[in-house]
């Protein structure tokens, strides 16, 4: 091949090996950084290090490269991961920054001036000349695809999408979200470090300028305009963004827009997707599809839509069916945020096979009794006991782990995934959940991953969405959504299910769907705790009614009893003789 | 070291009008408006196009008001319309390093990527004593410009309606709707005042040094790294950010070589976030109060 068709194959492979580590980090895991360049320069220099210094196989040298850019790539990550998300931006900054100064101030890597006179590289002693460095670039980048392939379509890759979505529903079901994103940007680090090696060892010369903040928004370019949510989208982006400026070149152009053209290109059409068709140009086409063709969409990525597994376990211990268990109790349990008291000594038991509903006006402490309960806000005072064991101390994961589970008034879906895949976020124990194990595809491991979605489809029949397994869920309607969150606290391994205000925003129809639901589920041993402003639900699904008042659960006791009370009327209906409460409570809602 | 002490000075000068204007439109659009750290470069290049016929003076009258009208046009043509289609604030942000890589091929290829200088009007004014210090002119006229466009700008922001119906945007957006604020014309005001705060850094920057595309790089970077260090939300605590980080910055360069100085400053910002990650001057109680006089009102 041509030494300039070389050059341009090489290169769409190095940018889509970067741009895969973009794709990776912004469009399956949605964390944003600005430090491809710098991995990047990373792997070209230590590859170009190896092969001066230590002359290393090709193999080696580019498993060196891999190494480093993932050792610094998690050590720099990793106190901003525990962060909001603007300080991974300014923690990538900082790392981009850095790294620039260090490339260009450090004599070891040549200066301003770069390191030149990199030795050929050679493969078990087979030296790979320049012109025939294309084979070992396709080969390599064919590799790379099909492991990160692999490894973004297993559990693990469904996790991590998932936190994208929504992070916080993912810790109520139990999952660690830290762990997960930091694999994402060591696997992004190792992508791009990978490409920095195929570089240096195809070019034989580099310079810092090659690595520099420009080159990361280039990057950030390729990976976008291709399309981030899918890895093919790298692809796409490399091939189009060497290609585009080639063809320029036969344009004649004033000299002085020649000299931009990577600029004015690149800028100009990141600028114009974002506007007007930001997921790239292989991202989501299903609604130009759908307006082709009546027919439904094909099934869930390989597996599909499979018929409910014939029965649906429940986590609940067998001999708590229909016996008094204790369930989740707060005892006495006091929060203040900063001068404001939520919580003044609030109790509260949800026994398990029973319906406890928590009701009272906004501000009464409601929602911040359900934090305590579910692990997310820990009381300044008082205990939380779990069959009976303290676990006043416990964070939401350890709570999710232990059959809480949490479905939050907002509905919060994993909107990007299909109904299935939502499920299957939530079940527990999942071997190719953990990213050193992605690679695991022992048959075995694969029929426990079918088996698992027979499970997933068992619940989604439960809640009567068995036939939207393959929808958006983003695009189910809110009572859909609402139920769907139920489906997953239930695969997560509930054994008390806590619905905040489940009826808010649902249609009648949903509704009637949701209570004969929470029956079902109390009726075969759940626990549920229905935080609700509905009071005909409440009174058609409680067992129990447990009413708040200031910051305190000041009446429990059966629906007739507790709902017909003078005092429960005049503070929470505004019945009686002070017409409207005001400056009842401070709130927490 | 005295040098260093001025450099420090001037430094922080045109600095916080970058910090402050970026600070100003990020808190009302809530966009991180990358394409700041080009657009109000080009006051500098416009200046330097029309000094020739209208003078110094006004040449950077003329030239503010072009970047500032360029701020107009992204928001009109690009963010409004990308919001009206309801796209992500990190959708907006990318779009905007798209647009700051696109003006930089823009100015690259109309005046070329080589520093141009700007002439310093005070080139021939003797230095002035001051307190043991010998300013420059340059350095005066600098640190009074600032220290006057940012006086005007608070008295503006705190003392007009227009400022108060921009911080009340930038405190609860769809409350500040509701009060019959208009989101558009606040986020186009945020966009014009922040750009023309700034866009005299570009000019003065031309005038110490040069002029290049990529100059207002690092002062963005810095600007936001005071955003996050001073702690979001506040200009005062914007202000503290910048100077710690700009004197922490010279002092830096005064035993290591220029290209080490960005490094460390962004090494103390991480140091900061993982000691404060709300900022020096938190928000936590001014947000707190806040609650508590809602609380209050009910």
């Amino acid at each position: 091949m041509t030494p300039y068709f070389t050059q341009l194959l090489v290169f769409a492979c190095v940018y889509a090996l970067v741009a895969a580590s973009v794709s990776i980090t912004m469009g399956s895991a949605g964390l944003f950084t600005v430090s491809q360049a710098a991995l990047y320069g990373v792997g070209a220099y230590t590859a170009a290090l190896v092969e001066i210094h230590l002359g290393l196989d090709f193999l080696l040298v580019m498993l060196s490269s891999i190494a480093v850019a993932v050792a610094i790539s998690v050590v720099t990550a990793f106190p901003a991961l525990r962060l909001k998300a603007e300080y991974l931006v300014v923690g990538s900054l900082a790392l981009q920054l850095v790294a620039s100064a260090v490339f260009s101030q450090s004599s070891a890597l040549g200066g301003a001036d770069g390191l030149v006179n990199i030795p050929v590289p050679s493969v078990f002693g087979l030296a790979i000349e320049p012109n025939d460095f294309w084979i070992a670039a396709l080969v390599v980048t064919a590799v790379a695809y099909a492991l990160l392939y692999v490894v973004t379509g297993s559990p693990w890759g469904r996790l991590v999408r998932a936190i994208r979505d929504d992070e916080v529903a993912v810790a109520a079901i139990g999952k660690n979200v830290v762990t997960a994103k930091v694999s994402v940007i060591a696997i992004a680090g190792g992508a791009a470090g990978l490409a920095g090696a195929l570089y240096a060892c195809y070019v034989l010369y580099i310079s810092p300028d090659d690595f520099s903040l420009q080159i990361s928004v280039g990057f950030l370019a390729v990976a976008l305009i291709g399309g981030a949510t899918r890895l093919e989208g790298s692809i796409v982006g490399a091939v189009l963004l060497v290609a585009l400026p080639q063809l320029l070149r036969l344009v004649t152009l004033p000299p002085n827009v020649q000299g931009q053209l990577q600029e004015l290109i690149y800028g100009g059409f990141l600028v114009l997707f974002m506007m007007f068709r930001p997921q790239g140009i292989v991202g989501d086409w299903t609604a130009w599809r759908r307006a082709r063709s009546a027919a439904p969409g094909p099934a869930l990525g390989g597996v599909a839509a499979r018929a409910p597994g014939p029965v649906v376990q429940l986590a609940v211990p067998a001999q708590a069916a229909g016996e008094a268990d204790e369930g989740v109790v707060a005892r006495d349990v006091s929060v203040s945020f900063g001068g404001l008291k939520a919580l003044r000594g609030a109790s509260l038991s949800v026994p398990l096979g029973t319906v406890t509903a928590l009701i009272g006006a906004n501000g009464a402490g409601k929602t911040t009794l359900v934090d305590v309960l579910t692990g997310f806000v820990r009381p300044d005072e008082g205990q939380v006991s779990w069959h009976g064991r303290d676990v006043t101390a416990l964070g939401p994961q350890a709570m999710a782990r232990l059959g809480m589970a949490r479905v939050f008034q907002e509905a919060r879906v994993f909107s990007g995934l299909t109904a299935l895949e939502n499920v299957l976020v939530g079940l527990p124990k999942q071997r190719r959940e953990h990213v050193s194990l992605t690679l695991d595809l022992r048959p075995r491991v694969r029929r426990a991953e079918r088996d698992a979605v027979a499970t997933a489809m068992s619940f989604l029949d439960r809640v009567g969405l068995a036939e939207h397994a393959s929808a958006t869920a983003g695009q189910l309607s809110y009572g859909q959504q609402k139920l769907l969150c139920i489906a997953r606290g239930l695969a997560s391994g509930a054994q008390v299910l806590v619905l905040d205000e489940p009826s808010a925003g649902v249609s009648p129809v949903a509704i009637g769907r949701l209570q004969k639901t929470i029956d079902s589920l109390a009726a075969d041993g759940l626990g549920i705790l229905l935080v609700e402003h509905n009071i005909a639900l409440v009174r058609n699904c409680a067992g129990v009614v447990a009413f708040m008042s200031q910051g305190r659960v000041t009446m429990t006791g059966p629906p007739d009893e507790v709902l017909a009370d003078e005092n429960m009327g005049r503070e929470y209906l505004g019945v009686g003789r002070h017409g409207s409460s005001t400056a009842e409570g401070v709130g927490d809602e | 070291m005295q040098a260093t002490f001025i450099g420090g000075l001037v430094s922080v000068a045109t600095y916080a009008l970058v910090a402050v204007g970026f600070s100003l439109i990020f808190s009302v659009t809530k966009a991180f408006h990358f394409a700041h750290a080009v657009v109000y470069v080009l006051a500098g290049y416009v200046a330097y196009s029309v000094v020739a016929p209208l003078g110094v003076w006004a040449a950077s009258v003329v030239g503010v008001a072009a970047a500032a009208a360029t701020a107009a046009v992204i928001e009109l043509v690009v963010y409004a319309r990308m919001r009206r289609r309801r796209a992500s604030h990190f959708t907006i942000l990318i779009a905007s390093l798209g647009l700051q890589y696109l003006i930089l091929g823009v100015v690259g290829a109309i005046w070329g990527t080589y520093p141009l200088v700007l002439a310093n009007p005070f080139v021939n004014l003797a230095p002035v004593h001051l307190g043991g210090f010998t300013f420059a002119w340059l350095d005066v006229f600098t640190v009074a410009l600032a220290a006057v466009l940012l006086a005007v700008f608070l008295a503006w922001l705190y003392g007009t309606r227009a400022g108060s119906a921009l911080l009340a945007v930038a405190e609860n957006p769809a409350m500040a709707e509701a009060l019959g604020i208009s989101l558009p014309r606040a986020r186009l005001t945020a966009m014009v005042v922040g750009t023309a705060l700034s866009a005299p850094a570009a000019i003065l920057g031309g005038f110490y040094q040069s002029l290049s595309p990529g100059m207002g790089a690092t002062p963005l970077f810095i600007g936001f790294a005071a955003v996050l260090v001073g702690g979001a939300g506040s200009i005062a605590a914007t202000l503290l950010g910048v100077t710690v980080l700009e004197f922490v910055s010279a002092f830096a360069g005064y035993w290591l070589p220029g290209q080490w100085s960005l490094a460390i400053t962004f090494g103390v910002v991480l140091a900061f976030m993982l000691w404060r990650p709300r900022g020096l001057l938190s928000s936590r109680r001014r947000a707190t109060a806040f609650v508590g006089q809602l609380a209050g009102a009910a």
